[in-house]
């Protein structure tokens, strides 16, 4: 159990370090302050697939953070930007099909 | 061409749902992300396919099989337990999820579902409502209303009532709060001026609706009608042909439903929506002729009578759909732009109330639960074959005894696969009819009753033949076996008296029964019974330095009731103590439980029925029936290996 484990905090930042726990708290924050054009928007879609596609670690990293309700803001923060960035990037494929 | 962003899409819904789904385990033990989430997971989970190799390669998780895993995320989003209190109601208000236990009210947030905050009041909440913006709650307590700031969690206002509270009513500006009462007043109290004004007709009052800022709906037991707070008098009232049990308002067609409840001849009752316009377009509300008020509305019959004397719970709008729980058959939508009723899975049968949704998700409320259902997966899962099983008991090494609800006729499933086994496709289900509740595997063994029980224990095909006789183990009887030749069963029964009986498996008669006495058994517990052959069978029992097995002869008698009698044998001491299984559950049936008490996985109190027959260990697996009437096994590594 996470609360069974002594000196939580010092052990994470031991292991993981200030810039890791930071990324794992507040990369999707990042992520839909991101722009949404094309040019940037297919790096950070491959970035950010990549990135979830290794979720468990971080969920894992967020519980003992304390911090799991973070993986569902984190989520919505994700599918937020998706939702602004599709758009553009749907009309690009298009137009890749078309000519 | 896929379009790029779909991938991303797909993991972070997947990521969301069992972030949600798995919360409580994962909150508690980050390990159990590989231990229960993953494994766990849907068989079309992104995650779960990506991760569940390299997870049982690595053995970091303790689960190696699950079979009868569900094939996508299901309604259920999140399951909050309350146990062991019990919730007295729920509310949503402005992204939050309000719900009392008592005089205690825990506020949710609407988002991650995680508790943000508790109130104690001084009496036992009833019924909850929040203010248009959020910042204030509206507690009915029996004869009072209390006002809380939800900033500073402290009481801001209260008053009384002369009699007992039914119902309360924020009105949409956030101005006024109209309460119900049962006798028949509605008192109605400006929040800013503190002024209170009473009216109504002297009916009980069940239900209060605020139609607009100005308009308040009210029902009684035989009447509706509509209070205008300006002109400070009722403009419109018509009586109702049964029992309003839920009003609606349609916003977008300006139209107004209410639920009506009515006796129905041949038994049964009748639910019904009667449809009124809205006062915008007609100006004379809630006149029920249907005839003059646009097509006539289906009504939903429910047979047998639900529970509930409400009949269906708190219909609530989302988008085209009125969504209402009925206790008896789940949940039921009401499709307002056909006019017709679907029945969903009958998965929130617990329902004790229903909210608004949130986000696109329904609140429920359970005994000691709130659950949160998709609305959108739930509008798209309609019920074509209402046929669930319950009550799962093990036969023999490779079978399943189940029932299949709702007309609880046993069937069959093979263990190794969980497929239910028949004759033939075509046939039936086998026709014993369930004549009682069955609450422990010897009342199953003798309800049953044993043709059916020798043709799988002896490994014979089915041939369609039916039991021969079914009776019903009125008394305690927590232990059963069967002889090897199948002719016998013999039980042990806690009540009335202690007891031993043998019965003949073929039609169910007492040949033999033999009275214990209490302490028969010393300190020690009967823990299984064996035959070892036809009339021989054995009881093991096992206390604090007492692990003995006491054989019983079963021989033919010339007197007394029966033509057998049972006889007791000298204990024998047995050396082994007895044996502890590697995986246990909890006493909540919440974690399954290692050798030394560990929590290695948490079981979805949806997967697993929590009374007798509810589930049952084969060595390293655990068979579970769910609330969804689905059968589940859970395989766990063999620790010695």
């Amino acid at each position: 159990m996470n609360q069974d484990t002594v000196d939580l905090p010092q052990i994470l930042e031991d292991k993981l370090g200030g810039a890791v726990r930071y990324a794992c708290t507040h990369w999707t924050k990042h992520l839909r302050l991101s722009p949404i054009s094309e040019q940037y928007a297919d790096i950070i879609v491959v970035m950010a697939t990549e990135m979830l596609k290794s979720a468990p670690p971080w969920i894992e990293v967020m519980s003992l953070e304390n911090n799991l309700e973070g993986v569902i803001h984190s989520m919505h923060n994700v599918l937020a930007w998706l939702d602004e960035v599709s758009g553009p990037l749907l009309l690009t494929n298009m137009q890749k099909l078309v000519y | 061409m896929a379009h790029p962003v779909i991938p991303l899409y797909n993991l972070a819904t997947d990521c969301l749902w069992l972030s949600m789904h798995f919360f409580h385990p994962i909150q508690q033990c980050a390990q159990q992300v590989y231990h229960t989430a993953l494994p766990l997971s849907p068989t079309s989970s992104e995650l779960h396919k990506h991760h569940i190799q390299s997870i049982t390669d690595d053995q970091l998780s303790h689960v190696t099989a699950f079979s009868g895993a569900p094939g996508t995320w299901g309604l259920l989003i999140r399951t909050i337990n309350i146990r062991p209190r019990q919730l007295t109601c729920i509310a949503t208000s402005v992204q939050r999820i309000i719900a009392a236990c008592e005089d205690m009210v825990d506020i949710y947030g609407a988002v991650t579902f995680v508790l943000q905050q508790s109130l104690h009041t001084a009496e036992t909440v009833t019924k909850i409502q929040g203010s248009p913006d959020g910042s204030c709650l509206f507690f009915a307590h029996y004869f009072s209303v209390t006002m809380w700031d939800v900033q500073t969690g402290g009481p801001i206002h209260a008053f009384t009532t002369k009699s007992k509270i039914n119902d309360i009513a924020v009105s949409v500006t956030g101005d006024h709060i109209a309460c119900g009462t049962s006798d028949g007043s509605v008192v109605f109290r400006d929040i800013h001026t503190k002024e209170s004004t009473h009216f109504g007709n002297g009916q009980p009052v069940e239900i209060l609706y605020w139609l607009s800022p100005l308009e308040l709906v009210v029902a009684t037991d035989t009447t509706v009608y509509c209070y205008n707070i300006t002109m400070t008098k009722i403009m419109t009232s018509s009586s109702i042909p049964g029992r309003v049990w839920g009003m609606v308002h349609l916003g977008h067609a300006d139209e107004f439903l209410v639920g009506t409840l009515q006796p129905r001849i041949g038994g049964g009752q009748k639910l019904s929506f009667l449809r009124t316009r809205g006062p915008r377009q007609s100006k004379i509300l809630l006149s029920m002729q249907p005839s003059t008020l646009g097509p006539t509305v289906p009504e939903l019959v429910l047979t047998p009578p639900p529970m509930h004397p409400k009949g269906l719970l708190d219909p609530i709008l989302v988008d085209n759909n009125v969504v209402c729980m009925t206790p008896l058959r789940g949940v039921q939508l009401f499709d307002t732009r056909s006019y017709h009723w679907t029945t969903n899975p009958p998965l929130l049968d617990k329902a004790i109330s229903v909210v608004m949704p949130l986000n696109r998700n329904i609140v429920v409320q359970t005994k000691d639960s709130i659950q949160i259902f998709s609305v959108d997966v739930l509008a798209s899962c309609e019920v074509h074959n209402s046929v669930r099983l319950s009550h799962i008991y093990p036969l023999g090494k490779k079978h399943i005894v189940c029932f299949l609800q709702p007309e609880r006729h046993p069937t069959l499933l093979e263990l190794e696969t969980l497929q239910e086994i028949r004759p033939a496709n075509d046939t039936s289900p086998l026709t014993v009819m369930f004549m009682g509740p069955v609450t422990t595997q010897a009342q199953f063994h003798e309800t049953l009753g044993a043709v059916l029980t020798d043709l799988v224990a002896l490994e014979v095909p089915f041939s369609g033949l039916l039991p021969e006789w079914t009776g019903v183990a009125g008394e305690d009887a927590p232990l059963s076996g069967l002889s090897p030749g199948c002719t016998q069963i013999a039980t042990v029964y806690n009540a009335p008296q202690l007891e031993l009986h043998v019965r003949d498996a073929r039609d169910g008669i007492i040949l033999a029964s033999l009275p214990l006495k209490l302490g028969e058994f010393g300190v020690g517990k009967v823990y299984d019974l064996i035959f070892e052959s036809e009339t021989r069978f054995n009881l093991k029992i096992d206390g604090p330095g007492w692990h003995v097995q006491i054989p019983y002869n079963i021989i033919p008698s010339l007197l007394g009731p029966h033509p057998y009698m049972i006889t007791k044998g000298e204990p024998v001491p047995l050396s082994e103590s007895q044996p502890t299984p590697p995986y246990t559950l909890d006493e909540n049936c919440e974690w399954v439980l290692d050798a030394e008490s560990r929590r290695i996985c948490w079981i979805s109190p949806q997967n697993l029925w929590r009374g007798s027959g509810g589930h049952f260990w084969v060595g390293l697996s655990l068979v579970m029936v769910g609330d969804d009437g689905i059968v589940r096994k859970l395989t766990f590594k063999d620790p010695d290996c």
